[in-house]
């Protein structure tokens, strides 16, 4: 309707920036001065305003110091390429130490609790028990709850992930139980994953770290956009690494990280099967130490179990940010924390599970 | 109990009273019912539904039915109570009965509205023995049912303003999407205009969506009488549509009376006692009878000194009124919807919450307190009366503005006019670009396939928000780049979702948005709640909560406001002939400084306000008008200010036609100045935060904008101005002054 295209042109132009005004607007995080009410540690929804100050300083030297400096001579990585496009591809191996409880004993003290058969409560196990039930093989041989007991154990030799279900429908998600059921798997099963985003949902994934532990060691692969293009390509390389026997290890992967990226795959109208077992740090963390600690976030845990002071670090809020100032200045300084952080993520969550598992053995 | 209408007219006709107050008696006659018949029946157990409830399809039903089982969408125009809902749930039921994967979705303007369209659905699906496990879908639908909901609903529920929050979601949705059949459009002229063309492409989103997971849903509005039905439709959803406006329910003779206060053009008692007057004399009457007010207030003062007078007299009657309106919580009001129901309840004074199709079952009479500003409006507040085929009274009681009184004198021009147009842009710019980058964060846009969804300059509009990284171009297509969730930052409408809470001794009492709390609940205020006198104790503006006490006062309160527009940029300019006509962003601010106490009519006293003002930045068009013309039009002794504020009105008629808006998205002021500032001026203004570029594209119009208002007013064949030409349904300062002589003037020199 608008008859004059350079007219027109003028318009669209005033329309976008009026946009980026108001895209600008939407607030995902607010900044606090001080530090009470502090439950949603996962969430980074709010940063301490000491805390922006330090991100915005940070970022200030690393533009200083990156100016002009290619991302392949700053970190060692390589192009992946795929038919649909290429993406960023960092490779890093670290030595480590992961116990966890192994197969056998996993079994044991997962059918010890009678408590897991439909009908079992407190008292009726502390009977059956008493009776010389002591495992739910036992229980085979019992009128009323043989059948179940038997449903259960072949359960458990066919079908682990089933397993996780049927303890869920008695036993919190964060039960100890709950843990003990991932020493079903091999440690070589787990898929230690970490994104980092845009933003909460509906934008772009600019990072997918994804970690395998065997033997001693702890390999971690990063899939980075360097810029929007690349995420098709990034979704594939992640998707590399994952076949229907694994098991996911998360820090709030369950509402976060794996819906995410299940959105991202039917937003590019990929197929991709995320369906499986599910082991998320957050809610065993948060009943092993919540009472000790002033929140439950990544960092925090990993400062107080191990000690480890993150330096130069971007707080989780201001990763969309630090991406955009990148996007824009095409320096790639603030992109450095990021991929540290989330390489740094990988290995913790993979150290807080060992952890645990020492913890509630 | 049965009560003959016409007897009552003529005790109307005749009482001194009241007859020279009516101006006017029409006459709409019964109709007998038709019926009509399928070509093939219903399966069994909606036929057992419709014998258990005793029902008889009518012809449109029978119509609606066989074009949606032929796979066409369609457009229900036949009046309130002609057993629309029936008309679509029907063949809807009967295609989710054949499916069982099948699913639709219905979308309703409120949510109270969904409530309401649950409980039938629900009836159908227990009576009929169709699972659907039908649910609503809104904001207020816990977090842990909203899953199952997803995965296990076949009807849902919603509004547009949760479905454009959905679509972002849309992998969750899939199987409900794969399979959906039906999407059903209530109450659909609600959206027209700006909301409206945002609402068509929030619409088209979904469409894509469908398509991505393989569905191609029908659609069914169901609207009020409107001017251009197939069109609207089109434009609406992109497809077409076949019209079902033949009503075969039956109708009872109804009379519709236009009933003037002011016939001698003074007047005795103000609308509001003549409406309440009415009311009392229907009641009393044995007619159930529903009263609309204009406002909030004149609702709840209505029914509480209806309820007053009925103590003094007949007292048995005083405690069946009750007050209905927008902002009572949800229990209250079912219970009202109830109670009238029942017939317990005699009298009921509402704002228009009940104008949208709340099933109140059938009334005798409507009190029609003030001309509601659309024809459209009057109508199906007007169509409350005489559901079935008992006789029916609707009253139109007008104000003493001139648009109210035009219509008392020329009722044929009512009578005659038709419904107004419902208005789609799918041209808008700050629209279309707002709608792509949520589209764009939904499914990456692939020019060749989704153009079907946009028109032109697409291209360029993506590429300038590329160039703000709001968007990137990407072999898989468009993809949304932006840092916060699109979504957000585009709204549908202009409503903020801000809500005040009226708390009472720590309970909620009711809800109210932030115009409707600094104009009636500031600290000091008397808020009428069901009749009852509450003292506001404590405006609390930083938590939104407003404190009240129980508290009888024979007074009432008023806030006095102050309306005011700022230019605060003036991006272009131009002359035309002597005036300067101007575009760019200005500020309309409402300052609320004072409040007067008063009894009746009398003011008590006047209290200061300490309130911030309510402001909106928006776009403006101005235009200045040079000195000689006004002192030419005071040589002729005709009133300035009157003809500056009817261009205002006759501007804001015609622009519609020439930026595709409906007229109640723009606002008008217009301010003579005596010399010297710099000038009188006219501003017109978008209704909407930010501005949505209506008046920026109006100035490139003005030339064909000028010639068109001036040939209106030239032309029409009043003498002092008519709802057809300077008179306006929503001028704040009732349609005063005008001089339709001096507006001429203005105009001609203008071209």
């Amino acid at each position: 309707m608008l008859e004059d295209k350079a007219e027109n042109k003028t318009v669209f132009s005033r329309i976008g920036k009026r946009w980026r005004k108001s895209i600008d607007r939407v607030k995902e995080y607010e900044i606090r001065e001080d530090e009470q009410t502090i439950d949603r540690e996962f969430i980074p929804s709010f940063l301490f305003s000491l805390e922006y100050q330090k991100a915005q300083e940070l970022k200030g030297r690393l533009l200083e110091k990156y100016k002009g400096v290619l991302l392949e001579e700053a970190i060692q990585g390589e192009r992946l390429r795929t038919e649909e496009g290429s993406c960023f591809h960092i490779e890093n191996q670290e030595k480590i130490n992961i116990n966890i409880i192994n197969p056998e004993k996993a079994k044991e003290k997962i059918l010890s609790n009678l408590k897991l058969i439909y009908g079992i409560g407190g008292a009726t196990e502390y009977f059956l028990k008493k009776e010389g039930y002591r495992t739910i093989e036992d229980l085979r041989q019992h009128p009323r709850f043989g059948l179940e007991g038997t449903r259960f154990l072949k359960t458990i030799n066919d079908n682990r992930s089933e397993v996780i279900n049927w303890i869920g429908r008695w036993f919190p998600k964060s039960h100890p139980l709950m843990l003990c059921a991932s020493g079903l798997w091999k440690k070589e099963d787990f898929i230690i994953l970490d994104i980092e985003t845009m933003g909460f949902f509906g934008r772009p994934i600019i990072l997918l770290g994804v970690a395998q532990v065997s033997a001693n060691y702890i390999s971690t692969h990063q899939y980075f956009l360097q810029n929007i293009k690349e995420e098709v390509a990034a979704l594939r390389g992640f998707l590399s690494h994952i076949n229907k026997n694994n098991v996911f290890l998360t820090f709030n992967g369950r509402t976060f990280d794996i819906p995410y990226i299940e959105e991202r795959l039917a937003y590019y109208r990929m197929k991709g099967e995320l369906g499986n077992a599910h082991f998320d740090m957050l809610h065993f963390s948060r009943r092993a130490w919540k009472k000790e600690l002033p929140n439950c976030r990544l960092t925090t845990l990993e400062k107080y179990l191990f000690g480890i002071e993150r330096k130069d670090d971007v707080p989780s809020a201001l990763v969309p940010e630090f991406y955009e100032t990148y996007l824009r200045s095409k320096n790639i300084g603030p992109l450095i924390p990021i991929i540290e952080h989330n390489q740094q993520d990988l290995i913790t969550l993979a150290n807080i599970f060992s952890r645990l598992h020492k913890e509630w053995q | 109990m049965a009560i003959r209408i016409e007897e009552v007219i003529e005790t109307l006709k005749k009482s001194l009273r009241h007859r020279d107050r009516v101006e006017h008696i029409e006459i709409l006659s019964s109709q007998n019912p038709i019926y009509g018949k399928l070509r093939k029946d219903f399966p069994a157990n909606i036929r057992n539904y419709l014998s258990r409830k005793a029902i008889k399809l009518y012809e449109h039903q029978c119509e609606a039915t066989e074009n949606l089982r032929a796979g066409k969408n369609i457009i229900i125009t036949t009046p309130t109570a002609s057993g629309k809902t029936l008309a679509f749930n029907l063949p809807v039921f009967e295609r989710l009965h054949q499916d069982k994967e099948a699913t639709a979705l219905y979308l309703y303007p409120s949510k109270a509205l969904s409530q309401d369209q649950l409980k039938v659905i629900k009836e159908l699906e227990t009576i009929g023995t169709i699972k659907t496990d039908s649910a609503i879908y809104d904001g207020d639908t816990p977090s842990y049912k909203r899953q199952r909901i997803r995965d296990s609903s076949r009807i849902i529920i919603s509004n547009p303003y949760e479905l454009h929050q959905i679509l972002p979601w849309h992998y969750r949705w899939q199987k409900f999407l794969r399979n959906l059949n039906f999407i059903v459009i209530d109450e659909a002229h609600r959206y027209r205009g700006i909301f409206g063309s945002s609402v068509a492409f929030l619409i088209r989103r979904l469409q894509r969506i469908c398509k991505f997971y393989g569905s191609s849903p029908q659609f069914v509005l169901s609207t009020a009488t409107l001017a251009n039905p197939l069109e609207f439709s089109e434009k609406l959803t992109g497809l077409d549509f076949e019209l079902i406006s033949s009503d075969g329910s039956p109708k009872g003779k109804k009379y519709f009376i236009f009933y003037n206060p002011y016939f001698d053009g003074i007047g005795t008692l103000s609308t509001h006692r003549e409406s309440m007057d009415l009311f009392l004399f229907f009641i009393k009457k044995n007619l159930q009878t529903l009263c609309f007010a204009l406002s909030r207030k004149m609702a709840e003062s209505i029914a509480s000194q209806s309820k007053k007078k009925l103590k003094e007299s007949e007292r048995y009657l005083a405690s069946k009124i009750a007050a209905y309106r927008a902002g009572y919580l949800p229990e209250e009001r079912r219970e009202i919807e109830n109670r009238l129901k029942k017939g317990t309840l005699r009298g009921i004074t509402s704002t228009n919450a009940l104008e949208l199709g709340i099933d109140v079952g059938s009334l005798d009479a409507v009190i029609i307190s003030g001309y509601p500003g659309t024809i459209i409006s009057t109508w199906q507040q007007a169509g409350r009366a005489g559901r079935g085929i008992g006789e029916s009274v609707a009253v139109l009681v007008a104000f003493q503005n001139p648009l109210d009184q035009y219509f008392m004198k020329h009722p044929q021009v009512f009578f005659d006019k038709s419904h107004e147009e419902a208005v789609i842009d799918l041209s808008n710019p700050y629209i279309v670009s707002g709608h792509l980058m949520c589209a764009a964060s939904e499914l990456p846009i692939q020019l060749e396939e989704d153009g079907i969804y946009w028109e032109e300059n697409v291209e360029d509009i993506l590429k300038a928000l590329e160039r703000e990284n709001l968007l990137q171009q990407t072999p898989h297509g468009w993809v949304y780049s932006g840092k916060g969730r699109a979504v957000d930052a585009v709204s549908l409408d202009n409503i903020s979702s801000e809500t005040f809470k009226v708390i009472k001794q720590g309970k909620l009492l009711e809800t109210m948005d932030r115009a409707q709390a600094y104009r009636e609940a500031y600290k000091g205020a008397v808020l009428l709640h069901q009749g009852e006198t509450y003292l506001v104790n404590d405006f609390d503006l930083k938590n939104l909560i407003i404190q009240i006490e129980r508290k009888n006062v024979d007074y009432y309160t008023q806030v006095m406001d102050i309306a005011d527009i700022e230019v605060l940029e003036e991006i272009k300019r131009k002359k035309i002939n002597e005036f300067t006509v101007s575009s760019g962003d200005v500020e309309v601010t409402e300052k609320y400084i004072k409040y007067k106490i008063m009894k009746y009519d009398r003011v008590l006293s006047t209290e200061n306000l300490n309130l911030p003002p309510l402001s909106f930045k928006t776009m403006g068009m101005w235009l200045t008008i040079p000195e000689n013309i006004r002192k030419k039009i005071e040589a002729r002794r005709l009133d300035f200010a009157g003809g500056l504020h009817g261009l205002e009105h006759a501007l804001i008629a015609i622009m519609p036609f020439h930026v595709m808006c409906d007229r109640w998205d723009i606002g008008g002021v217009s301010v003579p100045s005596y010399p010297p500032a710099d000038g009188s001026k006219v501003f017109l203004y978008d209704g909407f935060e930010g501005g949505i570029g209506l008046t920026e594209k109006a100035f490139q119009l003005t030339d064909n904008i000028f010639k068109m208002t001036y040939e209106l007013v030239r032309d029409c064949q009043c003498e002092e101005g008519c709802p057809a030409c300077i008179y306006s349904p929503k001028c704040g300062s009732g349609n005063r002054p005008l001089d339709k002589e001096a507006t001429k003037m203005i105009l001609r020199e203008l071209i």
